[in-house]
């Protein structure tokens, strides 16, 4: 084995040189041509690998059928193969970075050797880096474990793997045809079984720890199998090998899951956080109290996501959560504690609108205003229209004149709001001066729909030297019944039918059509492809 | 004389196909066995069992000593291996490759190694994969018998050999055998070596069939002449195989002793002719023999 490694390392080497030479010859030739070498650096990294596979998988399993015949032992023809795949990738990688640092030398790149993270270090205040790390830590601290064992497990399966084709496709074509038929009829319907498995149970199997469990086993084993069979050991000796493989994949198994579920179990908000992530609903000890704890906290948009999913699935069969008849989870808690924008937002999206009341939606406003102030976010509001929300309640939104409660007011009331609901639409009107010019515009279409035909920018101004707006409300054309109201076909659509349609079109649509119908404005024949399309979508007409 | 390999009820499947089932055999040493049988008859899986590229589901065996299954490393150091799967996918010279074999094998004699290659006329400077099919194969045969092993394990080499290299390969294994070394070799070109070979093996459908010294074959089995016109009915019998044309028109026939002792065969029909391997192998290969355990153990080999 000795010297069958020392000949093979022989091969690397010399490969290896010539990698390195044409690397800093090829950098620098296409970086004089072309221009981009921080480019062409980074190449390397994805060629490193692929060579050092490339050497791997040239040797051993390419000239086994000699090295078979030659006095050494199945076992070492093995270790012989691990150890000419970890050479390869150390020498590779050494190479990789010797060619890195000759052409950071060549280039005078300080850059590429320079270490930020001591400047962010010295620069922030120890307290603020570790609230900033703290969280990635945790991440790192279940998830790192998971890609580590992965990265092992992969390479040891890649390295342990050795592979002939047609032995290989005659193994599975003799296992699929076994003469045992319990083996046969196993292996024929296990792939069936193992599919259904999968769709019934799949929130297992696409956690994150079911897809490592899975993962793991199927480098192990599938490697074995492949390799025992390519190296023709007998059944003993496969047998053997098997059992090494599934001690090793249950070691790494059990040691994952018992780290995650003291993680579960941790003080450290942030890994309880990471660890139910990570198990899903592996997390089965864990308190339905305790996930709407994680969810009232200030996590992000995407954990929030991940972790509100679970919550539905586990307690609301993956039904929106109603506000009002979860005891555990307080919706005001979960979204005043929220640090941003997209947060607030996602956690929103976790709850059925249909149940938030004034209060809720109060709160929502209450946290959005000052965030939407920071990043210059919008947020239209069309999450919130089926909220129980009377006109009164529509009312004292608009008096907070915070502008996203009076852009949601403005919208809702064109869904919502009456002709009739005087008081709001005065409301409306008597706020206009404060108006941004966006809500300005919005207001006018609100005032057209409740209206009955479209006001413009003159129209209220004129209506401000005569008569007020609101004087208009109560007008015939204004008066739609939509419960009665039957449009007609699209094509035979003309200005008359517009008040209705307008009014009519908010009624009856579905929360989802909210955006289409708003983009479309104040709606007024002769149409566009776009409103005729929403049109027909809504009414269901021709 | 002493057992090169014994193979005791030995079996192996691929599936629902059973490649080998229950081959026993004794081989001794300082013989010349050809191992004959039809396609996905048994013979490669049985040689990768003697070479232990496979292990058997059942049954046992040793080779020069070591048991089949055996995990030590050294169990093939006295067996020269030679196949035409045999290819050595590296990029070095062969000089260069296999000065390394002179560390694997301590027995390795360089001499033999290059004095096969330059009778041949290969150059040791260029790489394997440079060389022919056929040069391959000598270049590997080189390799085998460098080693100096005791035991030459040859599977299908023939055919890829031209005329020249395979009579040279003939000579030196003759040579290999008198000087009490074992060839086992599987072939389906056997004119050309039954001339070497002192026992023949014939597999069929995963069994030995036939396991004789070639010298007893016509204690076995009659060779017959049938003229053109010639209605005699032991030549309508399924067993009696026609095996050859003669050059007057007739035909040779292959019949079992035993089958023959049933009819009435008259002195004229008889062809004194040897009884060749090739004809054995025809004879097997038509079909003209059933019961597959019919012939081992009968004739005594001793």
């Amino acid at each position: 084995m000795h010297s069958l490694f020392r000949l093979f390392s022989r091969i690397i080497l010399k490969v290896t040189g010539i990698y390195v030479v044409v690397s800093l010859v090829g950098i620098l030739a296409l970086d004089k041509l072309f221009g981009g070498y921080e480019f062409y650096l980074g190449m390397l990294v994805f060629i490193g690998p692929l060579l050092a596979w490339g050497l791997t998988f040239m040797l051993v399993p390419k000239n086994l059928d000699w090295i078979l015949a030659l006095p050494i032992s199945k076992r070492n023809v093995l270790v012989l193969h691990y150890m000419t795949s970890v050479f390869a990738s150390v020498v590779i990688f050494i190479a990789s970075l010797f060619v890195l640092l000759v052409l950071a030398a060549i280039k005078r790149d300080v850059h590429m050797m320079d270490l930020h993270v001591s400047h962010v270090a010295s620069a922030a205040p120890a307290q603020l880096l570790r609230d900033q790390l703290e969280p990635i830590l945790a991440g790192i601290d279940i998830y790192g474990w998971m890609t580590g064992l992965l990265m092992i497990s992969f390479f040891h399966a890649l390295s342990m793997s050795i592979s002939r084709p047609a032995t290989t496709k005659r193994f599975y074509l003799n296992l699929w045809n076994a003469a045992n038929p319990v083996l046969r009829w196993s292996v024929r319907t296990g792939w069936v079984a193992f599919i259904a498995l999968a769709a019934v149970f799949r929130e297992y199997f696409l956690s994150p720890f079911g897809i490592f469990v899975i993962a793991t086993l199927l480098f192990l084993f599938l490697t074995t199998i492949n390799t025992s069979n390519a190296l023709g050991l007998g059944r003993r000796q496969r047998s053997r090998w098997m059992a090494v493989s599934a001690v090793v994949a249950a070691v790494q198994i059990v040691f994952l899951f018992s780290h995650a579920m003291r993680g579960v179990r941790s003080e450290s908000f942030d890994r309880r956080v990471a660890s139910v992530m990570f198990l899903g609903p592996f997390s089965g000890g864990m308190a339905k109290a305790d996930l709407a704890h994680l969810l009232e906290a200030g996590i992000n948009n995407e954990r929030v996501e991940e972790l509100g999913d679970l919550y539905r699935k586990r307690f609301w069969h993956r039904q929106k959560i109603k506000a009002s008849a979860d005891f555990d989870l307080s919706f005001q808690k979960a979204i005043l504690s929220k640090k941003a924008f997209p947060d607030v937002v996602s956690t929103l999206r976790l709850f059925d609108p249909t149940d938030l009341k004034f209060d809720d939606v109060q709160a929502v406003f209450a946290k959005l205003q000052p965030l939407m102030n920071d990043c210059r976010c919008d947020f239209a509001g069309y999450d919130l229209l089926t909220a129980k929300l009377n006109p009164a309640d529509a009312l004292a939104l608009l008096g907070t004149h915070q502008e996203a409660a009076v852009q949601f007011v403005l919208l809702w009331a064109r869904y919502h709001a009456t002709p009739a609901d005087v008081a709001l639409v005065a409301g409306i009107e008597k706020g206009f001066g404060t108006y941004t010019d966006r809500a300005k515009l919005s207001a006018l279409l609100t005032l057209s729909v409740l209206r009955g035909s479209h006001v413009t920018f003159n129209d209220w101004l004129t209506g401000r030297q005569g008569r007020a707006v609101s004087s208009w409300v109560g007008a015939p054309a204004a008066r739609v019944d939509c419960g009665v109201w039957q449009p007609k076909p699209v094509a035979e659509l003309t200005p008359a039918d517009a008040p209705a349609l307008n009014q009519c079109i908010r009624r009856r649509a579905e929360p989802a059509y909210a955006s289409e119908i708003e983009a479309a404005g104040w709606i007024e024949p002769p149409l566009d492809i776009k409103t005729r399309a929403t049109i027909r979508k809504v009414f269901h007409v021709k | 004389m002493s057992l090169a390999i014994k193979l005791v009820n030995v079996t192996r499947s691929y599936g629902s196909n059973h490649a080998l089932r229950g081959v026993s055999l004794e081989l001794e040493a300082g013989n010349f066995y050809i191992l004959l049988g039809k396609n996905g008859a048994g013979k490669s899986t049985l040689m990768r069992i003697l070479m232990r590229y496979e292990m058997p589901d059942s049954g046992s065996g040793l080779v020069l000593g070591e048991a089949i299954d055996s995990e030590r490393d050294g169990f093939n150091l006295e067996i020269g291996y030679v196949s035409e799967s045999l290819d050595y996918q590296l990029p070095l010279r062969m000089s260069q490759l296999f000065s390394y074999f002179a560390e694997i094998y301590p027995r390795w004699d360089q001499t033999i190694f290059e004095g096969i290659l330059r009778e041949l006329r290969i150059d040791l400077n260029k790489q394997f994969r440079e060389l022919s099919r056929g040069q391959k194969m000598q270049v590997a045969f080189a390799a085998a018998v460098a080693i100096r092993p005791k035991l030459l394990i040859l599977d299908e080499i023939t055919a890829v050999l031209d005329a020249n290299a395979r009579a040279f390969f003939m000579d030196y294994l003759g040579r290999f055998t008198r000087q009490g070394g074992t060839v086992v070799m599987a072939t389906n070109i056997v004119s050309e070596v039954q001339n070497y070979a002192n026992h023949m093996i014939l597999m069929h459908d995963g069994r030995v069939s036939l396991d004789v010294p070639v010298r007893d074959l016509s204690k076995l089995f009659l060779k017959i002449r049938r003229a053109p016109n010639d209605q005699h009915p032991m030549f309508s019998h399924a067993e009696c195989v026609e095996v050859a044309l003669n050059s007057d028109g007739s035909t040779s026939h292959i019949v079992s002793r035993q089958l023959s002792a049933t009819f009435d065969v008259p002195e004229r029909m008889h062809d004194y002719r040897g009884i060749t391997a090739e004809e054995i192998f025809i004879y097997f290969t038509r079909g003209g023999f059933h019961d597959q355990h019919h012939f081992i153990g009968e004739v005594d080999v001793a």
